[in-house]
């Protein structure tokens, strides 16, 4: 078996459980992290005692998203990344400028859109950007009532990785998430459809392991079969090319002369500052209830991102 | 320079070169070939130098398939059952694919030179390509269609059209790489001595701009592709294959090729067909005197 540093990997029965394990950072999605998830999903899918898979987060969070307080890089030796890019590696690492929002969704594509069997994401508390991509990702969420599910880099960083919310709410809903990064609750995401069902959080473990071992009464190969032909279907409105596309349209938004805004506060004041100045005037998350006015810094210009072009 | 067995690889000038290299089996694309092949070619798409990856084969041709006398691929770390269920089938179908699928995902163009015989796998890999040149004698088809299933990867279509991708496909026929430019299956054909400098000229071109225009550009053709659904089809492709595998006609090529040897097989599948070609006129299309 193998050892992970930044997940736990417990079967169950017909059920494996991966669990996000870096509590103290809100499971950011650190490409470690990453690596060892595919790894971990890899084997599940080839153990013919599994039939379900599912996710969830240690501690406070299902996931914050991605790492960007400097924790992205894989310990040096790391197995669960590639040698030369320190990235999860499903066949592209994607190097080269702007090739983030692809990477992250090849990976997400190939480990768990790909994968023979489904997938449950167990979504309590903070389930932000990258959080929300690995959890739409999945073939199913079952989510604590009062969890904080919503796409904050929006405002201010660049679009959407995986452009999701087309696929899962009505085109208004889907509107206001991709543009607003505004959060909906569990409750709120199980009415839209996002969630298949929202249930206090208490009672969150025994409703994923209910509704896990309702899927395991059914043969593996059947829930593959199924699996297979909701997800051509998807992919026959075009979902993966969308996704693709949406990639690119991430790469255009980094771009912009405002993009390097956050990214420049960050380096220079601090992750929470530039936080502060990207939700402060919506008055959520680490300033709910106070909204603050943004923040001007005369010392940081509008130029896009360094190295990356007009 | 190279680290790999099945293929050469050679980075000089801004191209990378991949050369299948199994000559004494025309290049016969087998599970470790396969799985060289797709390092290979991220190989090439991370390494800055390079713009362009020309694909070819070494010794006579291009690449005559998949090769059908290894082993099957195995995993040590677990029990595997095999490929005696459908969804084994289905799983290395895929697990071939998606190494394959690089040609296709990978920043870089890719230039197919095609020469001598491009038979089954061998046009899942051309076929693939962003521009395929071939050798006016080369020959192209895909002769398992008679008794062995249906090409996994399919550009057939979006390449030749349906009416010559079926005239091929329900028929196992080839045509010959002049035949081949004629219809659109590739883009253009010359004689077998001009063929290397024809593609290594094409190369050089590309070479003359920037790695990330290429890329863009690429992308731009493959989004359209994929909007025709090429995509999603590879991956139809593929679970029609699996299904194609079920036939009774497969089975008795199995059974035959188990008692009597793959060569017996194959002429079992082929005779019938006298030398296959789909611009043959009517008369000499029948069987063989």
């Amino acid at each position: 078996m193998a050892t992970y540093q930044d997940i736990l990997y417990d079967v169950d029965g017909p059920i494996a459980y991966i669990t996000l394990n870096r509590p103290e950072k809100m499971n950011a999605l650190s490409n470690n992290l990453r690596g060892e998830l595919v790894h971990a999903l890899k084997e599940a899918e080839f153990d013919p005692a599994i039939s379900v898979i599912v996710i969830r987060g240690a501690g406070r969070a299902f996931s914050a998203g991605y790492d960007i307080g400097g924790g992205r890089a894989a310990p040096s030796g790391s197995p669960y990344v590639h040698p030369k890019t320190g990235l999860p590696d499903v066949g592209s690492t994607r190097p080269g400028p702007s090739e983030w929002a692809h990477h992250v969704n090849e990976t997400n594509w190939q480990a768990i859109w790909e994968n023979y069997k489904p997938v449950i994401a167990q979504v309590h508390g903070y389930c932000l950007a990258g959080g929300t991509e690995l959890a739409t990702i999945c073939d199913f969420r079952i989510v604590a009532e009062d969890a904080i599910i919503g796409y904050p880099p929006v405002r201010a960083m660049t679009t959407m990785d995986m452009m999701w919310t087309p696929w899962h709410l009505p085109m208004a809903k889907a509107r206001e998430m991709a543009y607003l990064g505004d959060a909906m609750t569990g409750k709120e995401a199980a009415h839209w459809g996002w969630a298949n069902r929202a249930v206090p959080e208490a009672e969150l473990p025994a409703t994923v392991e209910w509704f896990a071992r309702r899927l395991a009464l059914i043969d593996r190969e059947m829930l593959m079969y199924s699996k297979r032909a909701v997800n051509r279907a998807y992919e026959i409105m075009g979902i993966r090319t969308a996704f693709n596309a949406g990639a690119d349209i991430q790469a255009l938004s980094a771009m912009r002369p405002m993009g390097g805004v956050f990214g420049r506060i960050a380096q220079k004041y601090g992750l929470k500052e530039a936080l502060a100045w990207r939700d402060g005037p919506f008055g959520d998350f680490r300033t709910k209830g106070n909204p603050i006015p943004r923040k001007e810094y005369p010392d940081i210009k509008p130029q896009g991102r360094p190295g990356q072009g007009a | 320079m190279s680290e790999y067995e099945t293929i050469q690889y050679e980075v000089a000038g801004g191209k990378a070169r991949i050369t299948l290299n199994r000559p004494e089996k025309l290049n016969a694309l087998s599970r470790p070939l396969q799985r060289e092949l797709n390092q290979a070619l991220w190989q090439a798409d991370e390494d800055t130098r390079v713009h362009v990856v020309i694909l070819r084969g070494a010794g006579r041709a291009f690449s005559a398939g998949y090769d059908l006398t290894g082993p099957r691929p195995t995993r040590e770390d677990i029990p595997t059952r095999g490929r005696s269920e459908i969804d084994d089938d289905i799983w290395h179908l895929e697990a071939a694919q998606r190494e394959r699928m690089a040609i296709f995902d990978m920043h870089k163009p890719v230039i197919a030179q095609v020469h001598g015989y491009c038979l089954a796998g061998g046009t899942d890999l051309a076929l693939l390509c962003d521009i395929v040149i071939a050798a006016e004698d080369a020959i192209i088809g895909f002769p398992p269609v008679r008794a062995m299933g249906a090409p996994p990867a399919h550009m057939w279509t979006y390449l030749c059209g349906p009416q010559w991708a079926k005239r091929l496909l329900l028929t196992g026929d080839s045509v010959t790489g002049a035949e081949a430019a004629r219809i659109g299956l590739v883009l253009m054909a010359v004689p077998a001595d001009e063929l290397e400098r024809t593609v290594e000229a094409l190369a050089d071109r590309m070479c003359m701009i920037d790695p990330h225009l290429l890329a863009a550009n690429k992308r731009a053709v493959n989004l359209a592709l994929e909007l025709m659904g090429a995509r999603t089809m590879q991956r139809l492709a593929a679970e029609i294959d699996a299904r194609a595998h079920l036939a009774p006609a497969v089975r008795e090529f199995n059974r035959i090729a188990r008692e009597q040897g793959i060569k017996a097989a194959l002429e079992w599948r082929d005779t019938k067909f006298g030398d296959g070609r789909a611009f043959a006129r009517a008369r000499e299309a029948g069987p063989p005197a």
